[in-house]
């Protein structure tokens, strides 16, 4: 079990699970009724951009 | 009723250990202390650190409302704006905080011996560090994710805003050059270790390419795929070196390695990001934490003896690692692990956007900064587990202790410090290295102290692949920090540039794009030349740089928490911050007085450059030297010229503070009477 959880975790923090969270949120919003979710593919070149268009990481 | 006194129990045990085994440190005058002293000390420190003055300002002075709605919640936008459960939430913002800086700091301040660097390790960062990162990160949250460049102009005025661009900027610039300067250190005529590190490009493009185009997305599977290359480089690595015809091609002295940093630099902020930049930050998020893991268990099982006297003689100035006395320059020399202005920039305007209750940011801000700290206390103990002698003898530089081993040992020797010539070359055959004499910069003599803990408690006979896996482990997120430090810098210059023509501000317009990223690669590349030409290691200057410019940024954003904490009627408590700002202007001050007047040849800018000007004038040099020493004193010069600016930035901002501590005077002493 804990390996489960561990796993879930590791997924969690490295961004492996980010899409299906994604289409997860995205299937409960309703704003979003009229249009089609990303693919995964440009959902995962948009989520670079946005993360390294910033400062995160440190000395 | 009993569970109460348990707990209590419980706590009164651990602040007993923790004194207790402070104390051992700090009063042990034997040969030799155990490390797990230090783990100890520090780990019960932190817990009741957290749990006392972490929790009390939580509750009592920033007032935590877990009711309130954060702006991940009410701004939810799947995007930037996102709701990010806790543990998730803090890895993501370690892996943003925890650089190289924790792991170069404390092995370079392990000249004054282990005890002045500890302590301020572990004060700093329960009284610094911790508060800097908590109050940030919830006066952001408070203001909707605001940076810290947009809190300072709102709270301090035009100027501060101003000057936190201007430090977050000179930080950059300084932080890059020397992280550059400590991997062509490593790599310098080292062809194991140059061929390890350029063997990590190709892998990390291959991963980007896998991750973009093979299988979008897949993290982890693709970072799986990449460490298990990066282990295998290092193996490989190791075979180069033993073949004649091959080692040649990376056996480059360091101003072949300096320009192909550069080159690189260019390369890497000018590709776009998932092609190297965020391929290699995942392996190096992953091989860091793996091995910080690893050398934490590894200390545990095998508690290590530390060989380092507790105070050396250098405490007064005449170290040959940097120059300086043990204050102000213990506490500029250790910023990253004790107290880093640096993590204020991701504790606003990033981390804030994830938090989804208020009831997290203790465990986020105040705990991520205490792991950070533990991390440096670990490169602490590697560092001094080492022979003081073989430490001396890795991180002398040749301008101190000349290039002729017999002579380097002499004058080790001379110190007080046992290491004889066959202990030095028995170490570097052992490690797959020619010499080990004069590798400036802390990462080979880490990697010594890491090699040979993880050599004595999973298997001698590997010390080489240990040695190299950690020149390898460094190196990773040294380049990563690089990368990442080139293009922020590139998008801030945008950013300037955009307000003179439009155009230019445009980060997606290629032409713009090519002279940014040009102009940042050649601010930091100029220093990284210089740092390679000087024959004191560079080093001895640009880490002393980077600190002030740090520990200044620190007190930039002290200065907004003091003056949030004013404003808001809560003068009583503007101490939590205020003191910690006062010990940064007093530490800052002092160092930057001393960098800039010390009469001291090792310490002072402008007596470095009186005495090179000299010396030039002598006539007794040749025209190579010369062009060298030229260039040497105009670097000092210029670095004395960004040391005052610096100095004067910071106290125009303290000047603000003061400016609204005395305007709301009244309330202070209304809360008093």
């Amino acid at each position: 079990m804990w390996i489960k959880n561990l796993w879930k975790f590791l997924r969690a923090i490295s961004g492996d699970d980010a899409y299906e969270v994604y289409l997860n949120n995205f299937s409960k919003c309703t704003n979003h009724l009229n249009s089609n979710p990303l693919s995964r593919k440009d959902f995962y070149s948009q989520k670079l951009q946005q993360k390294w268009n910033k400062i995160n990481r440190c000395c | 009723m009993t569970n109460f006194i348990k707990t209590k129990l419980i706590w009164i045990i651990l602040s007993t250990l923790g004194a207790f085994a402070f104390s051992t440190i700090a009063l042990s005058r034997d040969e030799s202390i155990n490390a797990m002293w230090f783990i100890t000390a520090a780990v019960c420190i932190y817990l009741v650190a957290y749990r006392f003055y972490g929790a009390w300002i939580a509750a009592k002075v920033l007032v935590l409302d877990e009711f309130k709605e954060t702006p991940a919640v009410t701004n939810n936008n799947n995007r930037d704006f996102v709701p990010t459960n806790k543990w998730v939430l803090f890895g993501i913002h370690f892996a943003a905080i925890a650089g190289p800086g924790p792991l170069v700091g404390p092995t370079l301040a392990a000249q004054f011996g282990y005890l002045p660097g500890t302590i301020w390790i572990l004060v700093g960062a329960v009284l610094g560090g911790a508060v800097q990162d908590m109050t940030i990160l919830f006066f952001s949250v408070r203001r909707n994710g605001k940076t810290l460049g947009q809190m300072a102009k709102e709270e301090l005025g035009q100027l501060a805003g101003k000057a936190s661009l201007i430090a977050t900027f000179v930080i950059m610039i300084i932080l890059i050059s020397v992280l550059g300067l400590v991997v062509v250190n490593a790599m310098k005529h080292s062809p194991w270790a140059t061929s390890t590190v350029a063997a990590t490009i190709p892998i990390a493009i291959f991963i980007g390419f896998y991750m973009r185009f093979l299988r979008p997305g897949r993290v982890l599977e693709a970072t799986g795929i990449g460490v298990v290359l990066l282990l295998f480089a290092v193996y490989i690595g190791g075979e180069i070196d033993k073949s004649e015809s091959l080692r040649v091609y990376f056996d480059h002295g360091g101003l072949f390695l300096a320009w192909s940093i550069i080159i690189y630099g260019f390369a890497a902020a000018v590709l776009p990001v998932w092609m190297l930049l965020a391929p290699r930050d995942y392996l190096s998020t992953f091989v860091k934490l793996g091995t910080i893991i690893f050398l934490a268990i590894a200390i545990a099982i095998l508690q290590p003896d530390i060989k380092m006297p507790a105070v050396t003689n250098f405490v007064d100035g005449s170290g040959p690692i940097f120059g300086g006395s043990v204050f102000p320059f213990v506490f500029i020399t250790i910023a990253c692990g004790a107290i880093s202005g640096f993590h204020a920039l991701i504790s606003s305007g990033t981390t804030p956007k994830l938090i989804d209750n208020e009831k997290h940011i203790p465990m986020i801000g105040y705990g991520g900064m205490l792991l950070e700290s533990f991390v440096a206390i670990m490169a602490m103990v590697a560092a001094c587990v080492l022979e003081p002698g073989v430490f001396f003898a890795i991180n002398s530089p040749v301008g101190i202790v000349g290039s002729d081993p017999s002579i380097v040992i002499q004058t080790i020797n001379s110190w007080g410090f046992p290491v004889t010539q066959d202990q030095m070359e028995q170490l570097a055959k052992d490690v797959g290295e020619t010499t080990l004499f004069a590798r400036t910069g802390g990462a080979p003599s880490l990697a010594v102290g890491m090699a040979s803990i993880f050599a004595d408690a999973f298997g001698k006979n590997l010390l080489a692949m240990w040695y190299h896996f950690a020149i390898m482990f460094e190196a990773v997120f040294i380049l990563t920090t690089l990368d990442a430090g080139t293009r922020v810098g590139r998008f801030m210059l945008q950013d300037i540039l955009g307000n003179f023509h439009p155009k230019l501000g445009r980060t997606s317009w290629l032409p713009s794009t090519i002279l940014t990223s040009a102009i940042v690669v050649a601010c930091w590349g100029y220093f990284l030349y210089i740092g390679v030409i000087d024959p004191n290691g560079g080093v001895n200057i640009l880490w002393p740089l980077f600190g002030i410019a740090n520990q200044m940024l620190a007190a930039i954003a002290l200065s907004v928490g003091t003056a949030i904490l004013i404003r808001t009627g809560k003068v009583k408590f503007a101490w939590i911050t205020g003191l910690p700002l006062t010990w940064l202007a007093i530490i800052t001050s002092t160092a930057a007085f001393q960098k800039v007047f010390s009469e001291d040849t090792r310490v002072g800018f402008l007596a470095a450059a009186k005495f090179m000007t000299e010396k030039v004038n002598s006539g007794m040099l040749t025209d190579e030297k010369i062009s060298i020493m030229n260039q040497l004193i105009f670097n000092l010069r210029f670095d004395a010229v960004i040391t005052v600016l610096l100095t004067i930035v910071l106290w125009l901002v303290i000047i603000d503070v003061l400016k609204i501590l005395f305007k709301n005077k009244y309330k202070f002493l209304g809360v008093r009477n």
